[in-house]
């Protein structure tokens, strides 16, 4: 077992977290702070303090960025989707025949996926809610709270579909973005607003976690600027006498207490010596992600519950989402053969929001953001391929200051068909994997189409030369919900408004799978502020 | 295949680059992260492992026409993610 201590089997934790991500993350810390019992569940290691300094920093700041995986020539899409952190196909939740449907993207590490976040903070708008049995209203104080306590940057814009929060200042915006703005205000459309980008990054020069603008958060950020659980919130709580972190084990069923309503422990894996390892709780707050999550309840089932704990429902699975997306490049002419920008920031300086109507006269808005394409690691090299060789380094010099992406997405497609089932693959550590049935709608195809069109218009109007890019595969977005479903009725979901389990009193879920529905917004700060609501819930409880 | 006939082949296929210049100065580190890199790997095992190369210490160009890319591009990779080129870019 990676940690020490006592046996994790001696003793009854009074709650039980399983995940370090987003949701795990702030309840863990949540919990601990106000004095319960907590024990914290990971599959993966703790990162090393110097991972993103030394030993993988981002970009080509070892090795010119070659990595054992890298191909070559490079290809962009390898900047976001190729890290090693990345759970191969013998660790991750689903199976190897899944990617036909859907690509997913997990880390398995204390931190989760946040390892590798952008960052980017947007609380939901209160038209956001629809179908869901709680409001706007029931978070706005969590929300709030969270972005305190994760530090967010952004400006106060009055904009009805984007709430504002509370914000330190962003950094300041380059030229690319002054061309994107001039852009698509001058497009005249209604409903649609430019503005500086929220992101939970520290920004504000000498804090000794400022960022250092290498303008790519998701390879990890060397200065810990951008916020996330290992680095920020576990450091007030690892030595708390009423807190443990145990890493390397992995959370692979739950077992019923005497009563057959209340869970009595979680059994583990240690994924180093494959041992099982039975933790006992009082209370259990799964927080492993969309996929993650429902595969352990899957994994649960018993006779009682063939179709795995939670589940009266059959919603478990089901109403998989993600958020469908259109990204496009380009080189801005206005900018070419310009000196770089002197500070290139966290790289996504602004969030775009926008809306449409289609064909059927249904309205949708869409949201995203402009991001600077940092090229110090050359992924472009595949785009250059058609050029002469002996003129390429005169081109990409010419060109290098100039490359901006506009990637925007709509709001996901809550469709029950589209759902996680168990798959008769199994991980290297045994334990069954997870099918996925996925298709995009009519409407989130058509909705797609519409972006694209608005996307292409703005890069054209900011002097955008040959654009490259389009609408990407199911799964790239990342922004995986719906899969245990929040309702106020067990009969349409697997959690109530407080997240504990219809079926079971002393269970909870808090990560992007309790989501009804996805709106065209980042689901992270969401996720954070469900898992901070339920906590004060749960030492309110215990008060 | 051994780590040593890798790095003499990764040696003469460097003096094709129309980088070399550029690189010479780099073929330690850049031997280095090649051998670390599955993809680069296999591209000069499948060189060695060509008849023509064995016989006579050189490859069909078309017959291998994957693998020779593959360094070739990872030459090309190296230079336009090198300090000196980016520096240069930056000042546009």
């Amino acid at each position: 077992m990676a940690e020490s201590g006592s046996p994790l089997e001696d003793r009854v934790y009074g709650h039980v977290v399983v995940g370090t991500g987003a949701g795990g993350g702030i309840v863990a810390h949540q919990l601990a702070k106000a004095g319960l019992d907590v024990l914290s569940v990971e599959q993966g290691p703790r990162l090393a303090g110097n991972y993103f300094t030394e030993q993988n920093p981002p970009g080509a700041r070892k090795d010119w960025g070659i990595r054992s995986y890298s191909s070559f020539p490079g290809n962009p899409r390898d900047a976001i989707f190729n890290h090693e952190l990345f759970a191969d196909a013998q660790t991750r939740s689903t199976s190897r025949s899944s990617e036909r449907a859907f690509l997913s993207y997990q880390v398995m590490a204390v931190g989760g996926l946040q390892n590798l976040w952008n960052g980017v903070s947007v609380r939901f708008a209160p038209q956001d809610f629809g179908g869901w049995p709680i409001s706007y209203a029931d978070l706005a104080e969590d929300y709030a709270a969270v972005e305190e306590l994760i530090t967010v940057c952004g400006t106060q814009e009055g904009i009805a579909g984007l709430p504002d929060g509370r914000y330190i200042p962003p950094k300041p915006l380059r030229p690319a973005d002054r061309l994107v703005i001039d852009a698509i205000n001058g497009m005249n459309r209604p409903g649609t607003y430019v503005i500086p980008n929220r992101k939970a990054i520290e920004t504000r020069a000498g804090r000794p976690n400022a960022c250092v603008s290498t303008g790519i958060c998701t390879s990890g950020c060397m200065a810990n600027a951008v916020y996330k659980f290992p680095t920020r919130l576990l450091p007030e709580i690892e030595n708390l006498p009423n807190y443990r972190l145990a890493t390397g084990l992995k959370a692979v069923r739950l077992e019923r207490g005497p009563d057959g309503a209340e869970l009595a422990a979680v059994i583990c894996r240690d994924t180093a010596s494959g041992e099982e390892v039975r933790i006992r709780g009082r209370n259990f707050i799964l927080a492993a992600g969309a996929l993650e999550t429902p595969r352990l309840l899957f994994n649960s089932r018993d006779a009682a519950a063939p179709n795995g704990l939670a589940n009266s429902s059959d919603a478990l699975g089901r109403y998989l989402q993600d958020n469908a997306k259109v990204a496009l490049s380009t080189a801005l002419l206005k900018l070419w053969g310009k000196p770089a920008a002197p500070d290139i920031g966290y790289g996504d300086l602004l969030i775009i929001l926008s809306k449409d109507t289609l064909p059927d006269g249904s309205e949708f808005s869409f949201c995203g953001h402009a991001i600077h394409t940092v090229l110090d690691t050359p992924y472009y090299l595949e785009g250059l391929q058609s050029v002469p060789a002996a003129l390429r380094p005169w081109l990409a010099r010419k060109l290098f200051n100039s490359y901006l992406t506009i990637a925007l997405f709509p709001p996901g497609d809550p469709n029950s068909d589209n759902r996680l089932t168990l798959s008769a693959d199994r991980d290297r550590f045994g334990v069954p994997q997870l099918d996925i049935a996925y298709r995009y709608s009519e409407r989130t195809l058509a909705m797609l189409e519409r972006i694209e069109a608005f996307v292409r218009t703005a890069l054209r109007r900011a002097s955008g030369t040959l654009l490259f890019g389009a609408p990407d595969r199911p799964g790239t977005g990342i922004h995986y919900a719906g899969t245990c479903r929040m309702s106020a009725r067990p009969e349409d979901g697997v959690v109530d408004a407080g997240l504990r389990a219809h079926d079971h009193p002393n269970l909870f879920i808090c990560d992007g799978s309790v989501l009804p529905s996805l709106p065209d917004k980042h689901l992270t700060l969401t996720i954070m502020t469900l898992a901070h609501r339920l906590a004060r819930q749960l030492v309110e409880k215990a008060a | 295949m051994d780590d040593e006939a890798r790095l003499e082949l990764l040696r003469r296929l460097l003096q094709g680059s129309p980088y070399r210049r550029s690189l010479v100065d780099k073929a330690e580190e850049i031997a280095r992260i090649a051998l670390a890199n599955t993809a680069v790997r296999q591209a000069l095992d499948r060189i060695l492992a060509d008849p023509d190369q064995a016989r006579i210490g050189r490859s069909s160009r078309r017959r291998l026409a994957g693998p020779l890319a593959t360094i070739r591009h990872l030459h090309e990779w190296v230079y336009f993610a090198s300090d000196s080129f980016v520096e240069r870019a930056r000042r546009g």
